[in-house]
């Protein structure tokens, strides 16, 4: 999905030549010009982030003739128009990489979504000509683990949110933004070479660094979907193939925009990836770092992609 | 009330259909996906996923692709190596029991 728009950018780029023309339009306004666009007659609440004392610091409201509202307590106010063909930008106190991190996070994969695009909750690299993708909770280390196969030579596709679509034979993934936000314990496990060569520090906050890192270029077969448990209570790692479809159905990072052929499109695209690539569990001692962890999968991954 | 009644107060006729009478359709807002060791059928006005076993995915299959339920058991009779009077009574089941769930419609007609 390209982007387009008339602003300095630090996390991603801004350029609209895609070959079917179509991109998403990005405007930076005001606050009090944004409040002016969003006046919904009958907003729905279809989401909230809440922090450990109940405070929201980021809400969803979605109304029919407008769209989607995204606003973040730092991050500032953003409005999807309901085509996804246009998103109005109020970005808020936090410096440009900082806003520009919960655009490309948040804002532009709700965006993909009311386009009709799929994407899964997982990072990814690609390796040997094939998408590998980690899923797992928050302390996964979903990051990690696409950081060290980069810094083992893999190339990076997405931190986060990997955009896919159908193929004849594959799901296919497309790279997204050429950001990777590592946790703070990770980036100090790395030596000050790797950390050189994962990319530029675009800055930090409290829970991790951002870096710009180098990116694939096009679309890549999925060959592979890792859901990473580091809870294990073995001593070495362990791989179990998946076959619960409910579990690759929730692994859509999408559980706002969700009209019926939504719902179609996710299941049939959880039927294609079942059929033409390989999930598995990966079970991990907690100790296992990311570094030797993506050499077990890697080796794997070589097996089976 | 059991299955069987609810099914027969569906149904046009007052009279209860023989298999061969009895076609099944899968609704506009059912939609179903083959999975490795099950099948996984969508309600798209609930947004309720339902899993059916291997058994029942190929059932759903086969009824979905003949004219009416005799046809589908008589298939599935020789696909499964069963004799017809037994699959034909799991077929009614199996379709009553999707009907209930709204994931299927049975239509009827006097067996004549």
């Amino acid at each position: 999905m390209a982007v387009a728009g008339e602003f300095k950018t630090q996390a991603f780029d801004l350029s609209a030549e895609q070959s079917d023309g179509s991109h998403v339009e990005l405007e930076i306004v005001s606050a009090r010009d944004f409040d002016r666009a969003w006046t919904p007659s009958d907003p729905i609440r279809k989401g909230t982030a809440e922090l450990d004392d109940g405070t929201e610091f980021i809400t969803i409201d979605f109304d029919a003739e407008l769209g989607y509202r995204m606003w973040c307590e730092q991050a500032g106010r953003y409005l999807i128009d309901p085509s996804g063909d246009r998103v109005l930008c109020a970005p808020g106190r936090l410096p440009m990489w900082g806003w520009q991190r919960f655009l490309i996070g948040q804002v532009l994969p709700l965006t993909a979504a009311v386009r009709g695009h799929e994407m899964l909750h997982a990072s990814a690299v690609s390796l040997d000509g094939r998408a590998v993708a980690f899923l797992g909770d928050s302390e996964a280390g979903k990051t990690s683990l696409a950081t060290n196969m980069l810094l083992q030579g893999a190339e990076f596709l997405a931190d986060d949110a990997l955009a896919i679509e159908p193929g004849d034979e594959y799901v296919r993934a497309h790279p997204g933004p050429p950001i990777a936000a590592v946790r703070h314990a990770e980036v100090q496990r790395l030596s000050r070479a790797s950390r050189q060569s994962l990319g530029v520090r675009l800055g930090s906050n409290p829970k991790e660094v951002l870096f710009r890192v180098a990116r694939y270029s096009g679309t890549v077969p999925l060959g592979a979907m890792y859901f990473i448990d580091r809870r294990s209570p073995h001593r070495d790692v362990r791989f179990e193939p998946i076959t619960d479809p409910l579990l690759l159905i929730s692994s859509t990072f999408n559980f706002v925009h969700r009209p019926p052929q939504g719902l179609a499109n996710l299941l049939d695209m959880s039927s294609r990836i079942a059929a033409s690539a390989g999930v598995f569990h990966v079970m991990s001692p907690a100790e296992m770092g990311a570094a030797a962890l993506s050499a077990e999968i890697r080796r794997h991954a070589g097996t089976i992609v | 009330m059991s299955s069987t009644d609810s099914r027969r107060r569906e149904l046009p006729s007052d009279t209860i259909p023989t298999p061969a009478a009895l076609s099944a359709r899968i609704p506009q807002h059912v939609v179903f996906r083959g999975f490795a060791t099950e099948t996984v059928v969508l309600n798209l006005e609930t947004g309720k996923y339902h899993g059916l076993n291997p058994t029942g995915g190929r059932m759903l299959e086969v009824v979905e692709k003949t004219p009416n339920v005799e046809e589908a058991a008589t298939k599935l009779a020789a696909q499964f190596g069963v004799p017809l009077d037994e699959i034909r009574q799991d077929l009614l089941t199996f379709c009553e029991d999707l009907a209930e769930r709204g994931l299927l419609e049975l239509h009827g007609s006097s067996a004549g």
